[in-house]
């Protein structure tokens, strides 16, 4: 038997939560399904609203026939299934999380993940370097990546430097995500590569070059944006030409649905968007949690579900899909040098930058 | 025995307002304040020694103040000569300028923002008409300017500066500036010394309404000057939200609170003042 | 040699568009003058004072105050006072403000202001309420404040849009008299507007009888009370008693015989045999008794009417028309209601008005 089951809202939360928990203790006719479901083997999956559509589409049904099991996919935000991790560590019901890299540190700082091996998920052993984190905590199954959103009528030719936007030409018609928004670190890390020529890997470190360097950025910035879609409606209209640090899944769509945009992957490289999976510490059904993981580190979902998320497959065996670069050299962000360092960053951010 | 009570019934209409204030204002706000001078060794001002001892901070309280007053001074210049036209306008006239008046209020700040790209560009409407009128020689930036967020608070805000003088200004006798004309009162004269002090209560009100809404505007300056001007307000909004650190929120939120405050009624007590000298 | 008037009104023509309000009016007034705009409410009186105050354009017309032409003079160029019917006193200023508000206004030096404003608060006996808010005052007060502010900076001309209507009876037949005094000592050239026919009586020099937006008399008050021109100015200065009828007879004199419910009447006025006229007589000069070369009739009693000093007693002729006489001295003994009783009254004071006309 396989019955699908999804939520998507943080508002519906509650009402599962309560029914998982307090099934059993209730009437009868609510406790009877709670023993169906412990008799066919089921797994919670915490991710995000957004992945949704793909779940549902290309992971969900195959994966239930070939384990004759039932996934529930909580679709929220990544603080939320944080929390629900939290508030359930003595008896987790969530089998797998689906959050960003940053929230995964907190999850990892508060001992709520399992480290995963490739002995248990072989396709962890294709996957691209730089991919998996912390020894195994988590690993990327898709890398939407940042790059330059530019606009296709100002500019010919795609931006092939991040230099490139320090040109007077570009005089008030560059826009960067603020600091406060998580696309607005490797800004930071890039400037500090340009300044110091040195290999990523050593550059981003080096904050006060990353710093001196993104100021001369000042003269060229139009803002520096908190609400991407605004940022975007500028680039559209022609007023901005650059967005450095956008993100693919955002400039993609739009160039799809016509905008006159287009996104670029510079010489000097891109970033991955962190999109990582990893086993809840003491979750149910754990092999066929591993299971799951496995399938969604596996080249045959990855190649299902890149293309309409407009991200890069992490598994080597994935082919990258068409209008994506092919050949971008592609940076890893130290998101535990970010949560240590950044309220400092934004401080300075503040002082450095104001107009 | 229940003499504390008051005597008119119809004070007790007043009592779900102010229960509701108590719990959803008063409560918070009065956290809010502990918060802000109670350390982890009991009260402490440390928390705004270190916000004030800050240069960084000084620039984000003039910030605030400076936006807040050009935008009361030009929501005042605009909007009062609406009011006195709404109070004179009869018939249709009337119902279609309070409409444009109030209307625009049902429209979001994110979607006017949005539309003042439109016009604020720099191929938009007003560049070209600046153009084409001689005053640039080539299009420049308006958005993400001052003058645009002041232009464009202005816009949110100007409501709440003409309905309170507008329903001054309605009640004011017609009769007594014609009576001040019959006196020998140019028209300035009568403006000053009749129009201007009968109206200053909507004035007074007007402007406490726009400066309070305008020096805890977070959204406005978001969308309209970005990430790189920062308010006491955003910096409040940033503390709580991004960087978890709520006892500076608090600090900055008291901060804004009692400037706010302080503008506010003391700017109230010199009007009355000034009016009444007038 | 006639000199020039003292204010001019040529031909005044206002329409709000409802029909004219004013129809070309024509007023002159001499220096030192008190007339009255008399009539009922919606006869244009008031307009007629805004169009002189400057207050409201008017569609044609000219006015020439003091050989000056100031039909195009804004209304604080015109050096016209005003003291409207509300008062218009300025809320936020003391007595002593209102007053000097016009000096201050025209920039009178600081010695002049204090001491135009002293003689003012004299003039009106409010000396000690100087300071006081004007919110303060009772309705008296605040017109002798509206009077003095007017009068602060000697206008020319003073109009009056019906100041006393605000004010009870009592307190309004002295306040006449004051004003009238006041005016009468500063030699004010005064208009006043009113729908009150006894406060023109009692006040001015001369009433202008105003009906739908045309001045049908103007003349002393003596001479619209006894010869009214109009039957409106008839109806409405005074108590009249009117009877209608038809002309059957006329004398080169000036006299008309007319066949009327009460009888064959003669009375003033030339008009052809046959006309439909109106006959009017003043209820005083009715007498009770038979009168030789009088006009005689002998309608019915139907009431009588005590009024203190006065007494009214009520007939109904053969057609049930009312006849009034009014006197001030005894009824004649006997008189019941129902019965018929013989009364008499001049031809002179009889005045005959075309019918088409009332």
């Amino acid at each position: 038997m396989t019955k699908i089951v999804t939520t998507d809202s943080a508002g519906t939360r509650l009402t599962r939560r309560t029914l998982l928990h307090t099934g059993a203790a209730l009437g009868a006719g609510i406790a009877m399904p709670g023993i169906l479901r412990a008799q066919a083997r089921e797994i919670v999956i915490g991710g995000a609203a957004s992945h949704k559509p793909w779940v549902e589409a290309h992971v969900m049904p195959a994966f239930e026939k070939k384990y004759n099991a039932r996934i529930t996919f909580e679709g929220t935000k990544s603080l939320v299934n944080l929390e629900k991790m939290q508030k359930n560590k003595d008896k987790p019901y969530l089998s797998i999380v689906q959050m960003d890299d940053p929230v995964m540190i907190l999850a990892v700082k508060e001992g709520l993940l399992e480290p995963i091996t490739p002995a248990k998920v072989p396709n962890m052993a294709k996957l691209k370097p730089g991919t998996v984190h912390m020894n195994g905590m988590w690993a990327n199954y898709l890398q939407p990546w940042q790059g330059i959103a530019y606009n296709t009528n100002v500019l010919k030719t795609p931006p092939t430097s991040w230099a490139e936007a320090l040109d007077p030409k570009f005089k008030g018609r560059i826009i960067v995500p603020s600091l406060q928004n998580t696309e607005g670190l490797p800004n930071l890390f890039m400037f500090a590569h340009l300044a110091t020529g040195k290999p990523m890997t050593e550059a981003y470190k080096d904050i006060d070059a990353a710093f001196r360097e993104i100021k001369k950025l000042k003269p060229n910035l139009l803002t520096v944006y908190s609400q991407m879609p605004q940022a975007f409606s500028l680039l559209e209209q022609g007023e901005a030409h650059m967005i450095l640090g956008a993100l693919s899944s955002f400039g993609m769509q739009r160039r799809l649905d016509g905008a006159p945009v287009s996104m670029a992957a510079p010489k000097e490289g891109i970033f991955p968007v962190p999109s990582g999976i990893a086993v809840v510490k003491g979750g149910p059904n754990m092999e066929l949690a591993l299971a799951y993981i496995n399938e969604l580190l596996g080249a045959e979902v990855q190649s299902k579900i890149a293309p309409p998320t407009f991200a890069l497959p992490t598994n080597v065996d994935a082919p990258v899909p068409p209008g994506m670069p092919t050949d971008a050299k592609i940076h890893t962000i130290d998101w535990a040098f970010v949560a240590e360092n950044r309220n400092e960053w934004v401080k300075r951010w503040d002082r450095e930058m104001a107009s | 025995m229940m003499r504390w009570l008051p005597r008119d019934r119809m004070l007790w209409l007043a009592a779900p307002a102010l229960f509701y204030l108590a719990f959803f204002y008063a409560m918070p706000l009065i956290y809010l304040l502990g918060r802000s001078v109670i350390g982890p060794n009991g009260p402490t001002l440390s928390l705004f020694a270190g916000f004030f001892a800050d240069e960084y901070n000084w620039r984000v309280i003039g910030n605030t103040l400076r936006i807040a007053l050009l935008v009361t001074l030009v929501s005042l210049v605009i909007g009062y000569p609406v009011a006195l036209a709404l109070a004179r306008a009869r018939g249709l006239a009337q119902v279609m300028l309070l409409t444009a008046i109030i209307l625009p209020l049902s429209v979001g700040v994110v979607v006017k923002a949005f539309a003042w790209q439109i016009v604020l560009r720099r191929d938009g409407a007003i560049a070209k008409l600046l153009v084409a009128t001689g005053i640039w020689d080539e299009p420049q930036r308006l958005l993400f300017t001052e003058p645009g967020l002041v232009i464009g608070a202005a816009n949110v805000f100007l409501p709440f500066m003409i309905l309170p003088i507008y329903s001054v200004v309605k009640l004011i006798d017609p009769r007594l500036s014609e009576a001040g004309a019959t006196l020998g009162a140019s028209p300035i004269y009568r403006f000053r010394k009749i129009i201007l002090p009968l109206t200053m209560p909507g004035l007074i009100s007007g402007m406490a309404f726009v400066f309070s809404l305008s020096v805890s505007m977070f959204v406005i300056p978001s969308l309209l000057m970005g990430d790189r001007f920062q308010t006491l307000a955003t910096l409040t909004g940033r503390s709580f939200l991004l960087m978890r650190n709520e006892a500076l929120g608090s600090a900055t939120a008291v901060v804004l609170l009692v400037l706010a405050v302080s503008i506010v009624v003391g700017s109230t007590i010199l009007s009355r003042r000034i009016g009444k000298a007038a | 040699m006639n000199p020039a008037p003292f204010l001019d009104i040529r031909k005044a023509s206002k329409d709000f568009g409802s029909g004219p309000v004013l129809d070309g009016v024509d007023l002159a007034v001499s220096r030192g003058e008190f007339i009255s705009l008399l009539g009922p409410s919606g006869c244009g009186k008031t307009t007629l004072l805004r169009i002189i105050a400057g207050l409201t354009a008017a569609d044609g017309g000219i006015v020439t105050l003091d050989g000056q032409e100031i039909s195009r003079l804004p209304p604080h160029r015109r050096d016209v006072g005003v003291v409207f019917q509300n008062y218009a006193l300025f809320p936020h200023l003391t007595v002593a403000e209102n007053i000097a508000f016009g000096l201050r206004a025209k920039g009178a030096p600081a010695a002049e202001i204090t001491a135009t404003v002293e003689r003012f608060l004299t003039l009106i006996h409010m000396e000690a309420l100087a300071g006081r808010s004007v919110r303060a005052l009772s309705g008296g007060q605040q017109q002798r404040v509206a009077v003095a502010r007017a009068l602060a900076t000697k206008p020319k001309l003073l109009l009056l849009d019906e100041p006393f209507s605000a004010l009870d009876r009592k307190l309004r037949e002295t306040m006449q008299i004051d004003l009238r005094r006041l005016l009468r000592e500063l030699g004010t050239t005064a208009i006043f507007v009113t729908h009150d026919q006894d406060e023109a009586l009692i006040m001015s020099d001369r009433i202008a009888v105003m009906n739908r937006g045309r001045i049908e008399q103007l003349d002393t008050p003596e001479a619209i009370y006894a010869r009214p021109a109009t039957p409106f100015a008839l109806e409405f200065v005074g108590l009249s008693t009117r009877i209608a009828g038809t002309v059957t007879g006329y004398d080169p004199d000036g006299f008309v015989t007319v066949e009327t419910p009460l009888g064959t009447i003669r009375g003033r006025g030339r008009f052809e045999v046959g006309s439909p006229v109106l006959l009017g007589v003043r209820p005083e000069r009715i007498r009770f008794g038979a009168e030789d070369g009088a006009n005689v009739a002998a309608p019915v009693l139907t009431d009588i009417v005590f009024q203190g000093a006065r007494i009214q007693a009520h007939f109904a002729s053969a057609d049930q028309r009312p006849v009034m006489i009014e006197t001030s001295g005894a009824l004649p003994a006997g008189l019941t209601a129902g019965s018929p009783v013989t009364i008499s009254f001049a031809v002179e004071d009889t005045i005959a008005y075309p019918l088409a006309a009332a």
